[in-house]
């Protein structure tokens, strides 16, 4: 594995992508198996939901008490809509942040520039690696949620199952990538943490709160929630539209990293 | 024969602060070059800047006959570096770390690894966290010479180095200047820039102040010998050496002390017509051959 920058990161990696595996299999396992209970006792449930404020109930990814209980609406408001996304985001920007910044806060980015790598390379590689890695933790996610669906009967279509890991895996990757460009630009371990976990939080409650305070929906368009929850692509599959904002901006996160590297003086001593 | 390294008027700010200001340095081929200046003087910054780790503010660096700014890919191909702080990712064992820096060279060093490892006593299998800092510095080592670079830039090479180990370097840096590779080493230990290198710049507080030839500078230098003979002695034949500074007898007319400039073969010439007890040189010191130099300078390091 240790033959390229690429090979490098996923070495490295490989014991933090299992246990970002491991707890997503956990989130999405339990979340499969609480199901057939809401299922049989959905009246139940529909009153509890129903008792509680519409601007709350936005935060589980839609705000009709049917479509929340219906399969592909209980697990996208467990998943997509919450703690799934967020926990594949902080994966995302972890690397993102080692990639470049982490690398000069070690202060070990000298010895690796100075063997015939361009810097352009380097954060190639560590965006291919980053793309690597969420893509394989979202894989078996996906793995998880066909096996576990099919047991208790949950009725999900494949092919919007695959959708919905591939849209969570890019929102993943629009974070990660904001924290490649702000160490890119930076080179500063703290200040990318902090920008790109800031910015995932107050997305989160943006595109949440959006619901209740009127004067936050222009910007919870804004917010990379939005495009994956919009449509609920477990149940209405890919939408073509937001995956393609989010590429964008993913796109264009790489090329402000790969500009702000090769711009700058890096951390040295 | 293009020299290995030349700098230009090189210059280095950090927003108003001075990092260096104008060098102008040219390194010859197959020599191994001193940088010797106090911490904080600039070493480190310009060594970055010939790296292309960070860019100078005006003024160029040419090495190999490349610029750094534009070939700094094919430079890094040819130059070997080892930092002068080392950090490592120290999950990594010392032969992984290697292995992958040979990785990214495009080549198989292996052989070369494993050859310097042994020479410089280091055990590869182990991680790097779990190493002393000697051992680290033999990893940072063994790094920088493993593809055998044309140019070698180390910056405070013996850092944490035992003196065994020492010397193995001081050897392996004379063989590779006797293959017509070239060593700009970086120190701010005077006695071992005097005894490695074959040429030395001083640099203070960002600027080059002198850039000296170690044989010519031992040649000025002055040496102080303490010679006790087993009769009194008739001290004119000593005082009439051109090279003699100052002649002293003591008051039993049995220890001499003279000060040379260069050799001190004529004195001991003289000094063996008479029945020698023991002699006593103080080593010609470069220090104070630069501080000379600084003289005048109230905060010479």
């Amino acid at each position: 594995m240790l033959r390229s920058v690429f090979g490098e990161t996923l070495w490295m990696r490989r014991s933090s992508m299992l246990w970002y595996s491991i707890g997503l299999t956990i989130l999405v396992g339990l979340t499969i198996a609480v199901y057939p209970t809401i299922r049989d006792d959905a009246d139940t449930f529909t009153q509890l939901l129903e008792s509680m404020p519409s601007g709350m109930m936005s935060f589980f990814g839609s705000s009709e008490v049917t479509e929340l209980l219906s399969p592909s609406g209980f697990l996208n408001s467990r998943v997509n809509a919450s703690i799934g996304s967020i926990v594949l985001a902080v994966f995302a920007i972890s690397i993102g942040t080692a990639a470049i910044a982490g690398e000069e806060d070690r202060r070990t980015m000298d010895l690796l520039l100075a063997t015939p790598t361009p810097r352009h390379r380097i954060v190639l590689e560590r965006f291919a690696a980053m793309t690597t890695l969420v893509l394989v933790v979202a894989f078996v996610v996906l793995v998880v949620m066909t096996i576990g669906s099919s047991v208790v009967d949950m009725e999900l279509s494949i092919a919007n199952m695959i959708a919905s890991n591939f849209m969570l895996a890019l929102l993943a990757l629009v974070f990660g990538s904001l924290a490649l460009a702000i160490g890119g630009l930076t080179g500063r371990r703290s200040v990318t943490v902090a920008a790109a976990a800031g910015a995932t939080v107050a997305t989160y409650f943006i595109n949440g709160l959006a619901e209740l305070v009127d004067s936050l929906q222009g910007l919870q368009k804004l917010t990379p929630f939005y495009w994956l929850q919009r449509a609920n692509p477990l149940r209405d599959g890919l939408s073509i539209e937001d995956t393609i904002i989010m590429l964008l901006v993913i796109a264009v996160s790489l090329g402000i990293a790969v500009w702000g590297f090769q711009r700058r003086d890096i951390a040295v001593n | 024969m293009t020299p290995p390294l030349i700098l230009e008027n090189l210059t280095k700010y950090y927003g108003s602060v001075r990092g260096v200001e104008d060098l102008n340095l040219e390194v010859r081929q197959g020599e191994i070059f001193g940088f010797l200046g106090p911490n904080g003087a600039g070493k480190s910054t310009t060594i970055s800047t010939v790296l292309d780790f960070i860019r100078p503010t005006r003024g160029s660096a040419t090495i190999l006959g490349m610029d750094s700014r534009n070939k700094s890919v094919e430079i890094h191909r040819l130059v070997g570096y080892l930092p002068g702080e080392l950090a490592m990712n120290d999950r990594m064992t010392g032969g992984e770390l290697l292995g992958y820096l040979a990785a990214l060279r495009g080549i198989d060093a292996s052989k070369e690894i494993a050859s310097l490892a042994s020479r410089f006593d280091l055990d590869l299998s182990r991680r790097i966290r779990a190493y002393s800092s000697g051992n680290r510095q033999k990893v940072g080592l063994v790094q920088a010479f493993m593809h055998r670079p044309q140019l070698l830039i180390l910056d405070e090479p013996t850092n944490g180095l035992d003196p065994i180990v020492q010397q193995e370097f001081y050897a392996l840096l004379h063989e590779v200047s006797a293959e017509g590779r070239t060593v700009f080493l970086s120190s701010h230990v005077l006695p071992e820039v005097e005894r490695i290198t074959d040429r030395a710049a001083i640099i203070r507080q960002g600027r080059l102040m002198v850039v000296a030839d170690i044989e010519q500078l031992k040649k000025t230098t002055q040496r102080r010998l303490e010679i006790t003979f087993a009769d009194p002695i008739d001290v004119s034949a000593f005082e009439s050496l051109d090279t003699a500074q100052t002649v002293q007898i003591s008051d039993d007319g049995y220890t001499l002390t003279v000060t040379v400039t260069g050799a001190v073969d004529p004195v001991i010439k003289i000094a063996a017509r008479y029945d020698v007890e023991s002699i006593v040189s103080h080593e010609g010191d470069l220090e104070e051959a630069f501080l000379a130099f600084y003289s005048g300078d109230t905060d010479a390091a």
